[in-house]
Formats: structure tokens, sequence, C-alpha cells
């Protein structure tokens, strides 16, 4: 899967951006085609990746900086200055790189829900003890949660 | 010996108060108000099964002072409220001990009441609740104190799942003090005076809201009854994280949503990514009924809720 439209089809799938149909089309593709299946999962793993990164706070002053990182041209001669201009574009794109970085990494669980499945249960259950009855319905708090199929 | 046929659905037709001259609602209030009136001490085992097989668990309960304990402290409950221990600290499971006004259970369901079986060696009264000529739930009550003594729940095909039984009884008498419970922590679940903007009000077969509770990270549980069997839809906002979820369950699919289910010793829950939100429903009632109730809950074009979480909800946070 080398096309970025279909990359970008397949992150919007994982963000769950898709449209009901769009998500049902691609959802079809991925069965038939394995090499979709596995760029899927190499998006995913590679998200993975990032997610696992440690929290950490930018340091005083760092977003600000990145808007003025076209500061750094400087045009001396026409040969310094291409190459000066190639530099600062690499920087430049290095650090929008970075700056996503640190987004996706300051803020990991942007748009991302992980459900506590044992807490929805024991939250769930408990209110079924308080309206019903107690006995039956506060003992399967006292016993493992069993997540079974 | 059959005494008494109370009940009979009828179609649209859904009380929002139980009704006290049902011997299934009766039975129910008898029920709590035994663990307020009475002490004992007792072993209960609890039996369900999943696609591993059965599964069986011994717990020893406990009513003193009101309150009842339950696997040697670690869970307790008291007027309504329910706290789970862990170490030294006490965590509040529910907070609202208010009646949230569940529909009467002849509303949907036909009761009928017999002489029961003797459990412990103590005489019954059985409620079995029938919906279109099947039994959904049996139950055992104490004739001498209301104690519910044996309860069981039946699939769609007429199959136990789930069975919870009082296996040793003892020290049986009136209640002599009264407990000094812990505090409500500030996390618990609060009661919201207006469900969320967009909730529906009923779903499936005969399913009503009957309380609507913020959690904390700005999620949110509804809460249905249709009388016997509940159901909570939890929302969350954002893609669900796969991976985060626990080993097992099934995959299946919500209309075209992949999704995945789990059994459990309280019943099944499902997990599945609605749009932008997450949610999950827990709920002890039969897999059609559960069926029913998700496909009320799939996006429409007309439902608001989801926009209306997100919008109250920050995409993006600091903290």
């Amino acid at each position: 899967m080398t096309d970025p439209f279909e990359d970008d089809r397949a992150s919007a799938w994982l963000d769950g951006e898709l449209t009901d149909q769009d998500h049902a089309t691609f959802a079809a593709l991925l069965e038939s085609d394995s090499a979709h299946r596995d760029a899927v999962a190499e998006i995913e793993a590679t998200r993975s990746l990032v997610r696992a990164l440690e929290v950490v706070e930018p340091p005083a002053g760092f977003l600000e900086g990145l808007t003025r990182a076209d500061d750094v041209v400087v045009s001396l001669d026409e040969r310094r200055s291409r190459s000066r201009r190639r530099r600062s574009t690499a920087v430049a794109a290095g650090l929008a790189a970075a700056a996503a970085l640190v987004v996706a990494v300051v803020v990991p669980g942007v748009n991302r829900a992980r459900p506590a499945l044992a807490a929805d249960i024991r939250t769930h259950q408990a209110g079924v003890a308080a309206s019903g009855d107690p006995v039956s319905g506060l003992v399967p708090l006292g016993a493992p949660t069993g997540l079974g199929r | 010996m059959l005494v008494a046929v109370v009940g009979g659905a009828i179609p649209g037709a859904i009380t929002s108060a139980a009704d006290p001259a049902n011997p299934a609602d009766r039975a129910l209030d008898r029920a709590r108000d035994a663990i307020h009136d009475y002490e004992f001490r007792g072993t209960v085992e609890l039996a369900w099964h999943d696609t591993r097989g059965r599964h069986r668990e011994t717990l020893p309960v406990v009513a003193v002072d009101g309150g009842l304990r339950v696997a040697g402290g670690r869970v307790l409950q008291h007027n309504g409220r329910a706290w789970l221990r862990s170490d030294q600290r006490w965590t509040t499971l529910w907070s609202d001990g208010r009646d949230p006004a569940a529909p009467a259970i002849g509303s949907k369901y036909d009761v009928v009441r017999r002489r029961g079986p003797r459990i412990v060696g103590r005489p019954t009264d059985a409620v079995v609740i029938q919906h279109d000529r099947r039994v959904v739930e049996r139950m055992a009550v104490d004739r001498e104190t209301g104690l519910m003594l044996r309860r069981e729940r039946f699939d769609d095909s007429g199959a136990p799942t789930n069975r919870m039984e009082f296996v040793a009884l003892e020290d049986i008498h009136r209640r002599r003090g009264v407990l000094d419970a812990p505090r409500v922590g500030n996390r618990a679940p609060v009661r919201m005076a207006e469900p969320p903007s967009g909730a529906p009000r009923t779903l499936g077969d005969g399913f009503v809201l009957i309380e609507s509770l913020r959690l904390p990270r700005q999620e949110t549980q509804l809460r249905y009854s249709d009388g016997v069997f509940e159901a909570s839809v939890f929302r969350r906002s954002g893609a669900l994280d796969w991976k985060s979820l626990p080993e097992g369950g099934r995959p299946m699919e919500v209309g075209s949503a992949r999704a995945r289910r789990y059994r459990t010793s309280v019943g099944s829950v499902l997990v599945w990514q609605s749009g932008p939100d997450t949610l999950t429903c827990v709920t002890d009632a039969s897999g059609r009924d559960q069926a029913s109730i998700v496909a009320d809950l799939l996006p429409s074009p007309e439902s608001g809720w989801s926009r209306t979480v997100r919008f109250v909800t920050s995409p993006f946070s600091w903290k």
C-alpha cells in the first residue's frame, strides 16, 4: 500500500474517522488484501511506539521558537545561501516533525479511549445491587472479574 | 403449587415505578429490607458459564449493623452505597442510594409465585419470571426474613447463565447496631440532574433510562432497566484503543463497526467504537435483548448525544 491516500484512509480507519460506508468498504478491503492489513499493522505499531514514549513537558519557549525557525536563513552568496536554505528547510522540517512528536507525546491520550472494563463492570454491578437484591448483586464483585469469551 | 400469576406484557406500556402488588417487585423490596433489618453469616456459591465452560466461586457474606460485607469485607454495601477495599483504601463504587424508579416487572414479564424448595434448611417462596412463555429468572426467597437465598438466570435457549445460592447460613437475628460506613469518595459516580442531551430514553425491548451518571474523566454512564435486567452504557470520548482491551473476548460486529464481547460473572460486556466515541455496554440481559439495545445505540442522523458529549469534552488537554 504505497498510495498516500490509502495511508490517510488507513489512519482515518484506525482513528475511527471514516464514515460508516467508508469504514465498511475499508474493512472489506482489509479482509481481502494482506498488503493493506500489513500496512495498517505497521501504522498501528508506529503509533504504539510513540504512545509508549514517556510523557514530557516541552521546555519553556520551545513551541514559540518553532515559529522563528525560518529566521536562520541568511543570504551571503548564492551558493552558501542555497546551501543554508537547504539546511534551514531541513531544520524547519525536522523541527516541524519534532513539534508533531511533542504534541503526540505530551498529549498521548488525545482521541484515544481506553475503557477500563473491570471498573465499568464494578460500577454497573454496584448500581444493580443498590436497586435490586443486595446479595446477588454484590457477591459477583467479590469474585474474579473473569473476562471470558 | 401455583399460587398466583401477575403481570403480562402490554406493548408500549412502560410504567416508571415498581409495583408493590407484584410478587417479584415485592421479593426484591423484601430482599433489600432483609439486609437492613437482619444480621447473619453465610456462604454463597456463585456459578456462571462462558465458552470456556462453567465457573464456580464460593464467597463468605456477613450482614451486620445494616451493612453487607462480601469476601472478607473486601466489598461493602450500606443503604444502597457500595465500596471496594484495596490495601488500606476504600473506593466508592456507588454513592446514590436513592431509588432510580425502575419499571415495574409486570410491564414486560409474567410472574408466577409458588412454593419454593428448602434451601440451607429454610422454607422459601419461589418467584418465576417469564417472557414470551420462557423462564428468564427464578428466585427463592426466605419465607421468614425475605432474604434472597437463590437466584438463577437463563438465556434465550433456556440454558442457565448465572446462579447465586446460599450454601450455608447461620446466626440469623435482628439488627443490633448501626454501621459506621466509610465516607463517599469524591470520584464516585454522581447522578446527573438531567440526562445528556440526545441520550435515548428507551432502548431495545422495554429498557427505560432510569439514571444518568457523571463519572471521572468526563465519562458518562446511562442506566437502563426493563424491571428485571439492567444495562449500563458507558460513553468515552475518543477512538477505541483496541490494544488496551483485556485478552479474550469474542470479535463481533455492531452495525458496520467491529466490537468485542466478553462474558463475566455478572453478564456480558460489549465494547465498540461509535463515531468519535467509544461505548461499553454491560448487561445481565439475554443475548437477544443485548442485540436490540445495541441496535438502538447505532449512530443515526437525528442522534445528537455523541455530538453533545464531544462539545462538552475538551479534545486537547495538557493535564
